[in-house]
Formats: C-alpha cells, structure tokens, sequence
C-alpha cells in the first residue's frame, strides 16, 4: 500500500470514512444523564446572581433569608414528630390535598436540595415539553434513597411525553404505532416491549387528571433479547423520549396523565440500587401531592 | 462560536445546552469514533465528556475558549475510554461493518486491515494526536491548545507518530508476507 511520505495523504483518506452522525439515542440518554445528576442549589444561585440587576439580587437575598427564617422556624416546630408519622400508603386512586407542604414527604425519603421541607404542588406548563421541579422551575427531583447513593431516587415531570425514538435495539424496542399519545395507548405500547416487565396499568387520578400506572422492571434476561447494549452504568432501554430510561436493577413507576388534548404528563418515578420498591412506594405520598394547573 | 447559547447554558439554561449537544455532536462523536474506532465506546466517551461539560460548564471563564475546552473533554474521555479499553481487549468481538466508504478506490480491503491493525497499535496519545491533525485538519497551535500541552511538543510527537504509524504498517506488512494474509 502507499506509505512512507504519502502517510499524512493516507491517514487523511482513511479518516474520512466512518459514521459522522451522532445517534438520537447518544442525545437523549446524555439529556437524560444530566438531568439525573444531583444539583445544589448553592450552585445555581452562584450563577444566577451575577446577572441580576443589584436591587433584584437584593430582593433575592432578603426572599432567601426570609425562607431560610421560616424554614427553620417549621423544622423546629415538627422536630419531635419527625420519623413517628405513619408512611402514608400509596394509593393510585388518591385525592389532592390542596395544601401542600412538607405533609407529603414520607420518612427516610426526603427531597434532596430541599431540605425537610418544600413545597411540592407543580404548575407544569401543559403546552411545552419540558420538566419541572416540584416548586420551582429548575429540573427534576432528586430524592435521597436510605437504600442508595445520593441521587439513585428521582421524580420527573414531563408533559407532552413521546415514544421512544432510540431505535438501536430494533428486537426489544418496538416501534410506535399509534395515533394519539394517550395514557392508555403509551401504557399498551410500553407493554409490548419485549425485554421489561410492564405490570398491568391501574387506573389513577394525580392532581386532578386521570391517567394509568404502571411498574416497570429489566428482564433478566434482557441482555440475550436485545442484544448488549452497553453505557457506561450498565444496559438501558429508553422507554419514552426525552426523558425516561430503564437502567439495569432500576425500576420504574410511570405515571402516564391525561392532558386532555391526545397527549399525556409523564410523572417518572425511579429508583436504583434497590432491592425492592419501597423508595418508589413512598416517593408516591409525594407525587400525590402533586397539582396541575393550565 | 454561538457565545450566546454558550452563555445560557453556563447559566443552567438546559434548552440552550441542548442546542449546543444537536449543533456539535455530529462533529464531536466523529472524533471520538476515529479515536477510538468503535461507536460504543465513542458514544460512552462523548456521553461522559458532555455530562462533565453540563456540570463545570459554570466555572469557565472564556467563552470563547468553549470549543477547544470541549474538544479537550471529548479527547481526555476518549484517552480514559482507551484505557478501560486495553484491560478489556479480550471481550473485544467483531461486528459487521455498515460504515460508508470513501467515492474512490484510494484505499482498497488490505489497506483499510493494515491501517487499522497499524493504528490501534498507536497509544491513545498518539491516535488523539494523528485524529485532530489529519481528520479535524488543526494546525499544531490548535492541537496544542486542545491538548494543553505546549506547541513544540504536538510538533514532536506528530512526528513520533507518524514514525510509529510507519513502523506499525512495516510491521504488519511483513507479518503478512509471512503469513499469507492478516491474522
């Protein structure tokens, strides 16, 4: 072959061959990653003060003295019923409670970033595909998991969920089919995925909508089915774009929510490193708290 | 540069970090996969230099520096992704091959073989190297600034480089003649 003075000449040729594209799937399950890691809230205030105007960051800083004040005065107050209340048991029928703070967080299962208290109702703007924080605008819910590292518990809001578009793993991700992105078509449609076990949707009512619930677990064998597909925690299968993913030895509770006009609210709840479900069990006396508003 | 979505994202403006992923991600997994010569690993290396980028994003101080510093996650996780690569390399398995060739004929089977086998005999500083020069065409200034190293050293180990590139072909050449065809 040509060598000696012509090597530049040959290792440009060469390298101009190969995939230059990168993959939908790189895209979201990045998107995805960066939305599950664990924020401080220190940290963004540091980068979000120094565009405020002096009086705005002054106002800011008088708000966040005044929730500091108030928050301890709060914790001080519940401190001695702090681990007696009952966890409240998860119902996927339940009602919301039109007052909501602090009364949702079950014990050992706390917000992280919100410390003990927090205001969890969430005005999810249902027209725009994004997700929300619980009381504020930010990105997800971490939550602290007793049976996990920091960050290995999640809820996420997204409204106007899609289907999957990773198609890396045509033999278990089947594709979509269906016209309008209802609860109760995406619920189907998870169902068909060859490599998790999808329970059968419940009916349940968040925040005033109606929707369906359903847990969702890696095959063990999930690997011969579609094939490895390696990142760098483990296999993952994304379920719906944008947002949820399954994880080895994660599970799910998707709560896929009416919004009326053929789409659906995913409220995503996850956990990892987890023998059983009880994270995911109480994180719901959260999710129950949850308000929607147009 | 767009210094303006730069700006939002280093500000936590996700939507802004997002455009900035769709805009050079074509460009920055390209890179990788000449590095590293599997898409796998390219995407585990670019997915992790991204998720660095998105979380120290807020402590860079030049914008204008956005790109190089980005391209120098992608490289350093690419650089880590070969090392984890080398203690698996017996897990390696061989998959097809559905990759577009090049219009001519410049480069036929074996020659594509012997560069392959050449290349992935190169230390991952080498690969880097050789990949931003004659793929990305960065002169030795560019180089250096993504590698942060100083520029008389890029021009010394190019140099190295393009020896050992040599060498790795001599070598599987005469492995060849011995044996009749690639191993």
């Amino acid at each position: 072959m040509t060598r000696n003075d012509d090597i530049e000449r040959v290792l440009q040729q060469w390298f101009t061959e190969g995939p230059r594209h990168m993959s939908d799937r790189l895209f979201d399950g990045t998107l995805d990653r960066i939305d599950r890691l664990p924020r401080g809230r220190l940290a963004d205030l540091q980068s979000r003060l120094p565009a405020m105007y002096l009086n705005v960051r002054l106002v800011a800083a008088a708000m966040v003295l005044v929730a500091v004040a108030g928050a301890g005065l709060v914790l001080l107050n519940r401190m001695p019923g702090v681990g007696s209340r009952p966890v409240p048991t998860p119902s996927p029928s339940a009602t919301v409670d039109p007052s909501p703070v602090n009364r949702y967080v079950a014990p050992g299962f706390r917000p992280f970033g919100f410390g003990t208290t927090g205001t969890f109702s969430a005005t999810v703007p249902l027209d725009d595909v994004r997700r929300v924080a619980p009381g504020s605008a930010t990105t997800d819910l971490q939550l602290v998991n007793p049976f996990g590292p920091e960050g290995s518990s999640w809820i996420f809001i997204v409204s106007g969920i899609q289907p999957s578009s990773d198609r890396s793993l045509p033999a278990c991700i089947p594709a979509w089919t269906g016209a309008e992105r209802t609860p109760t078509a995406l619920a189907a449609w998870l169902g068909t995925f060859t490599a998790i076990e999808v329970s059968r949707p419940q009916p349940v009512t968040i925040g005033g909508l109606p929707g369906v619930v359903v847990d969702i677990t890696e095959r063990p064998d999930a690997s011969k089915v579609c094939g490895v597909y390696r990142l760098s925690d483990g296999p993952r299968i994304q379920l719906l774009g944008g947002g949820s993913s399954l994880y080895g030895a994660s599970k799910l509770r998707l709560i896929l929510l009416d919004r009326g006009d053929g789409e659906s609210i995913l409220i995503d709840v996850g956990t990892r490193y987890e023998p059983t479900w009880a994270s995911v069990d109480a994180a719901m006396s959260i999710v129950n708290g949850f308000e929607f508003r147009r | 540069m767009d210094r303006e979505l730069v700006e939002a994202a280093r500000k936590r403006d996700r939507a802004a970090f997002a455009d900035l992923i769709r805009i050079r991600g074509d460009r920055l997994f390209a890179l990788a996969h000449r590095i590293l010569r599997d898409v796998d690993r390219a995407e585990d290396a670019v997915q992790n230099a991204l998720v660095i980028a998105w979380r120290d994003l807020p402590g860079l101080r030049d914008l204008d520096r956005f790109d190089a510093w980005l391209h120098r996650l992608v490289v350093r996780s690419c650089l880590a992704e070969a090392k984890r690569e080398r203690r698996r390399i017996t897990n390696l398995h061989v998959l097809p091959i559905d990759l577009p060739m090049a219009g001519d004929d410049f480069l036929n089977v074996d020659d594509r073989d012997q560069l392959e086998r050449g290349f992935r005999r190169l230390t991952p500083e080498q690969r880097a190297l050789l990949v931003l020069r004659h793929f990305e065409g960065r002169d030795l200034t560019d180089i250096a600034e993504v590698l942060g190293i100083p520029v008389g050293t890029v021009g010394s180990r190019l140099h190295t480089a393009h020896r050992a590139m040599r060498a790795a072909l001599d070598a599987n050449a005469r492995v060849i003649a011995v044996e009749g065809r690639p191993a």
